[in-house]
C-alpha cells in the first residue's frame, strides 16, 4: 500500500442502503493506485477483446440463424449488445464498481439462448436449459446499484429466488421432458440434441409445479424487488436520490410490469410469445433495453459532477467568508446537508465556523465522516450524506480542492476562538478593576471619611471646652484646624466620588447621571430610562457620560449638553452631544481610555466632532 | 430633650454622642444596625434618631427606610439621616411621602454644634431640615433659561432658606428680616415660579426641592 504524506481517511458509516458493517476506507488522494497503474494496460485489451467477442456473437448467431431484425432479435441480441456496450463503458469509467465487470457477463449470458441455433448438442443444451439465466442476474444488477455488492439478506434472497423461478423451475424442469422436434417445432434437430432429457411426455407434476410453483415464485420475486426498490427510494436522502432515480424508475417499471406480464402469459392464455406486435411486447422489450442504458446512465453521473469540482476549486481559491466553505462544498457534492468542522487541538475536537463543536457521525446509516489530514495531523471533517461514498473519486477531489481553503479556514477559527477568549479575559480584568474601585470607595467612606468627622467633632469639643474667653490664639488654631478638616473631608468625598460613585451601584445610572449633571457648569438635559443593568456595563456607561461631561466643561465652550441612553435589542447606546466648538479627537487619552473599556463589553466608541461645531460621543455596548 | 443614635461605626456614634450632650441633649441609646434602632426606639420612645443613611446589610440606603418605618410606627418621634454622600437624590427619597419630622444632613455638619442641634430640635418639632449644601447644589444646578433668574438676590435667598425647610420666623432671623417681610417674599417667589402657595413648612420644603430638581436644563 502505498503511503503519501498527503491522505484522506474515510469513516464509513453503515452503508446508505442496508446494513454495512463500519468500515475504514483509506484512500490515496492523486490517482495512483497501486492496482490500477498494475492493470493500466491490460484492461482496455481486455475490454476490446470482450466487445470484439459480443459483437462476433451476436453477428454469428444472425447470420446463422436467419433471425430478421425484428422484436425476437432486438429481445435477445439488442439487449445483451447494450448490456456489453454498457458494461465495459462503465467499467472503463467507473472500475472501483463491479457494475461494469457485471452488467458485461450479464450481456454475454444473455446470449446464451442464441445457442439454440446451433446443431451441436452441448451448445443446444446449454441454450436450452440456461435461457433464462439473464434473468437472475438482472434482479442482481438492479439490486446491487450502484455499488456491485447485495446489501443485505433480503436482496440475496430475492436473487435466489429469481434463479430458482427462473431457472431451476422455470428452465431446468421443462427441460427434462422436451425434445425440440416435436414440441419446439424444430425441423432439423438431430434427435437427442437435448442432452438432458429424459423422456417424452412430463409428468402431471411438471406441469403443477411449474403453474403453482414457480410461477407464483417469480412473481413474489417480482414483487419483491419493486417493493425493495420503493422502500429504498422512500428511504434515500436527496444526494442518494440523484444516483438512484435513473435506475430505479425503468426498474420499477420493469418490475411492475413484469407482474403483469408474467402472471397473465401464465394464469390467462396458454400460447407461446408471440413476437408479433402486441404492444406489452414492445413494452417488455424497450424496458430491457432501457436498463443498461439507465445503469450506464446513473454510474456517469457521478462523474459529472466531478466537473462541477473545477468551478469548486476557482471558487475556494478566492477568500470565501468561512460560512461560505460549507455552502461551496454542499453545492460542489449536492448534499444540502454538509457540515464542516476545523481541528481546533485545544479543544481536542473539531469546531464548526461559528465555533460549536461538531460532532462526528459514526452510528446512523445516513451520515459518513471524511477527515482531512495533513502530515498526520488532523485539520478539517466533513460530514456529509453517506450516499457520497459511492463515488469516492468525488470524495477525494473535494477534498484535495478544499484542503487549501481548508487550512485558511482552520486558521480563521483558530483566530476567531483566541479572539474570544482575548474579549473575556478583557471583560474580566474591566470587572476587577470595577470591584477594586468599589471596595476603595467603600474603605474610605467607612474609613478615611468616619475618622475626618469623628476627629471634626473633637475638635468641636475643644472648641467647646476652650470657650469664647480662651487663649484667643488657640480659638483660633482651633478653627483652622476645624476648616482643614471640613476641606479634607470634602476632597476626599470628591475623590471617592471620582473613583467610584456609590450613588451608581445604590440608585442606578440615570439617578448617576443626574448627578454628573448637577455639577456641570454646562446645562444638560438627560433622557435615559430607570432601568438597571448589569454593573459592568452601568460602570462604562457612567464613565463615558463623566469623561464626556467633563470634556465638555473643560474644552468645549458649549451653552448645552445633552445626555440620552437607550436599549435597543440587548445593545445599550449611550449619546453625549454638545453645540460646542467641535473638533475634539479621538485620540485624546481619555477618549482613548474610554474606547477601550467600550471595547471590552464588546461595543465601540464612536466620535463626531467637526470642525464646523458640535460634538457627538456615542457609544454602544453589550447589555444583555 | 432624648435622642437615640443608630451607625455601624462605633467611632462615629462615640463621636456623636459627645457633641449631642455638649450641646445639651441626652442620649438614651445606640444602635449598630436599622434592626437594633427600630426596637430601642419602641422601647426608649425618644424625641429625634439620628441615623446614618448607610447600614448593614447592604449599605445602601436602610437609613432611608428606617426613618420611613420609623415615622409611620412612631410618629411622635423625629428622624435625622446623616449621609456622607452630597447627592441630592437621597433628600428627595427620604422626604418624598411625608417630609414632617425628617431631615437630611451632611455628616461633617455633625461638627458644627450649632447647626446640628438646631436641625436635631427642628426635626424633632416635626419640622424638615435639608442639609445647605444639598439644597446648594440644587439651587446652582446649570439652566438655560433659568426660572430662578426671574428672582431678586434676596428672593433666591429666601428660597435656598426654604428648601432647607426652615420656618419663617427662622429665615427672618437669619436673614435680618421682620417675618412679614419674610412671607412678603414667599409669596412672591411662589408666585414667580408657578408653585401653589403652601402654609406648612414641610410640605412647601418638598415641593420647592422637586421643583428645583425636576425643572430641566434646556428646552
Amino acid at each position: 500500500m502505498l503511503e503519501t504524506r498527503d491522505t484522506v481517511v474515510v469513516r464509513g458509516s453503515p452503508c446508505a442502503y442496508g446494513g454495512c458493517p463500519l468500515r475504514l476506507r483509506r484512500a490515496i488522494p492523486d490517482s495512483h493506485r497501486s492496482y490500477e497503474a498494475h492493470n493500466s494496460f491490460v484492461n482496455p485489451v481486455l475490454r476490446a477483446g470482450l466487445a470484439a467477442a459480443a459483437l462476433a456473437w451476436g453477428l454469428l448467431f444472425t447470420t446463422t440463424s436467419h433471425t430478421p431484425y425484428g422484436l425476437y432479435w432486438f429481445s435477445l441480441v439488442g439487449v445483451a449488445w447494450a448490456f456489453v456496450a454498457a458494461g465495459l463503458a462503465a467499467w472503463s469509467r467507473r472500475p472501483e464498481t463491479s457494475m461494469g465487470r457485471l452488467m458485461t457477463v450479464t450481456g454475454f449470458l444473455w446470449l446464451i439462448p442464441s445457442l439454440v441455433a446451433s446443431r451441436t448438442p452441448l451448445l443446444w443444451t446449454i441454450g436450452s436449459t440456461l435461457s433464462n439465466v439473464g434473468g437472475p442476474m438482472l434482479f442482481y444488477l438492479i439490486l446491487a446499484y450502484p455499488r456491485g455488492v447485495l446489501a443485505g439478506r433480503l436482496e440475496r434472497i430475492v436473487v435466489v429466488l429469481s434463479a430458482i423461478g427462473l431457472v431451476l423451475l422455470g428452465n431446468l424442469l421443462g427441460a427434462l421432458w422436451f425434445d425440440p422436434r416435436t414440441s419446439g417445432g424444430c425441423t432439423d434437430c438431430p434427435p437427442g440434441i437435448n442432452l438432458l432429457q429424459v423422456g417424452d411426455v412430463p409428468p402431471r407434476w411438471v406441469d403443477l409445479t411449474y403453474r403453482y410453483g414457480a410461477v407464483p415464485i417469480v412473481l413474489l420475486a417480482f414483487a419483491l424487488l419493486s417493493a425493495i426498490i420503493i422502500r429504498r427510494w422512500m428511504r434515500a436522502t436527496r444526494p442518494a436520490r440523484r444516483i438512484l432515480w435513473p435506475v430505479y424508475a425503468p426498474a420499477l417499471l420493469f418490475g411492475l410490469d413484469s407482474i403483469r406480464g408474467v402472471a397473465v402469459f401464465n394464469y390467462m392464455q396458454d400460447s407461446v410469445v408471440d413476437f408479433g406486435a402486441s404492444w406489452d411486447v414492445w413494452l417488455a422489450v424497450v424496458e430491457l433495453l432501457l436498463l443498461p442504458v439507465s445503469f450506464l446512465f446513473g454510474l456517469l453521473r457521478m462523474r459529472a459532477r466531478r466537473a462541477r469540482i473545477g468551478d469548486l476549486v476557482v471558487e475556494l481559491g478566492e477568500v470565501p467568508p468561512t460560512a461560505a466553505l460549507e455552502q461551496a462544498l454542499s453545492r460542489a457534492l449536492g448534499d444540502p446537508s454538509v457540515r464542516v468542522g476545523f481541528w481546533v487541538p485545544e479543544q481536542r475536537g473539531y469546531v464548526t465556523a461559528d465555533g460549536h463543536p461538531l460532532p462526528l457521525e459514526t452510528e446512523g446509516a445516513e451520515r459518513a465522516t471524511t477527515v482531512l489530514e495533513s502530515e498526520g495531523r488532523p485539520l478539517a471533517a466533513i460530514v456529509h450524506d453517506a450516499s457520497l461514498l459511492e463515488d469516492p473519486k468525488l470524495v477525494d477531489s473535494v477534498a484535495a480542492a478544499a484542503r487549501l481553503a481548508v487550512e485558511r479556514e482552520r486558521l480563521a477559527a483558530q483566530v476567531k476562538a483566541q479572539l474570544e477568549e482575548v474579549r473575556k479575559s478583557r471583560q474580566r480584568i474591566v470587572e476587577a478593576a470595577d470591584e477594586e474601585r468599589r471596595n476603595v470607595e467603600r474603605d474610605l467612606h467607612d474609613g478615611a471619611q468616619q475618622r475626618l468627622v469623628k476627629l471634626s467633632t473633637t475638635i468641636r469639643l475643644t472648641q467647646a471646652r476652650v470657650g469664647k474667653q480662651g487663649d484667643p490664639a488657640v480659638v483660633a488654631l482651633l478653627k483652622e484646624a476645624t476648616d482643614e478638616v471640613h476641606a479634607a473631608h470634602a476632597e476626599l468625598r470628591a475623590l471617592a466620588q471620582g473613583i467610584h460613585p456609590a450613588i451608581l451601584t445604590q440608585e442606578g445610572l440615570h439617578a448617576a447621571i443626574e448627578a454628573l449633571a448637577e455639577l456641570s457648569p454646562v446645562p444638560v438635559r438627560i433622557d435615559a430610562p430607570s432601568e438597571r443593568y448589569p454593573a459592568a456595563v452601568e460602570s462604562t456607561a457612567y464613565f463615558v457620560v463623566s469623561e464626556c461631561l467633563a470634556n465638555i466643561a473643560r474644552h468645549a465652550h458649549a451653552a448645552h449638553a445633552e445626555v440620552k441612553v437607550v436599549r435597543e435589542n440587548g445593545t445599550l447606546i449611550v449619546e453625549v452631544s454638545d453645540d460646542g466648538i467641535g473638533g475634539a479627537s479621538p485620540d485624546g487619552s481619555g477618549l482613548r481610555g474610554l474606547a477601550d473599556r467600550v471595547a471590552a463589553l464588546d461595543g465601540r466608541l464612536r466620535v463626531e466632532s467637526p470642525q464646523s461645531g458640535g460634538t457627538r460621543v456615542m457609544a454602544e455596548m453589550r447589555c444583555a | 430633650m432624648r435622642v437615640i443614635i443608630a451607625d455601624d461605626s462605633l467611632l462615629l456614634r462615640e463621636g456623636v454622642a459627645r457633641i449631642l450632650v455638649e450641646a445639651g441633649l441626652e442620649v438614651v441609646g445606640q444602635a449598630g444596625d436599622a434592626e437594633e434602632l427600630l426596637t430601642i426606639v419602641g422601647r426608649e420612645r425618644p424625641d429625634v434618631a439620628v441615623v446614618d443613611i448607610r447600614m448593614p446589610p447592604t449599605f445602601s440606603d436602610e437609613g432611608i427606610q428606617a426613618a420611613h418605618a420609623i415615622r409611620a410606627a412612631y410618629p411622635d418621634v423625629g428622624v435625622l439621616v446623616l449621609s456622607q454622600y452630597l447627592q441630592t437624590i437621597y433628600a428627595v427619597k427620604l422626604l418624598s411621602q411625608d417630609a414632617r419630622g425628617l431631615g437630611y444632613l451632611l455628616k461633617d455638619r455633625v461638627s458644627d454644634l450649632d447647626d446640628f442641634a438646631d436641625a436635631v430640635k427642628r426635626v424633632s418639632a416635626g419640622g424638615t431640615v435639608v442639609d445647605p449644601d444639598v439644597v446648594d447644589r440644587l439651587i446652582n444646578r446649570r439652566r438655560d433659561s433659568d426660572p430662578l433668574a426671574a428672582l431678586t438676590d434676596r428672593e433666591r435667598a429666601v428660597l435656598a432658606l426654604m428648601a432647607e425647610g426652615r420656618s419663617n420666623q427662622a429665615i427672618g432671623e437669619r436673614l435680618f428680616l421682620s417675618s412679614k417681610t419674610v412671607e412678603t417674599h414667599v409669596g412672591r417667589i411662589f408666585t414667580k415660579l408657578g408653585l401653589e402657595p403652601t402654609t406648612d413648612d414641610h410640605r412647601r420644603v418638598l415641593a420647592v426641592v422637586m421643583y428645583l430638581r425636576a425643572t430641566p436644563a434646556w428646552e
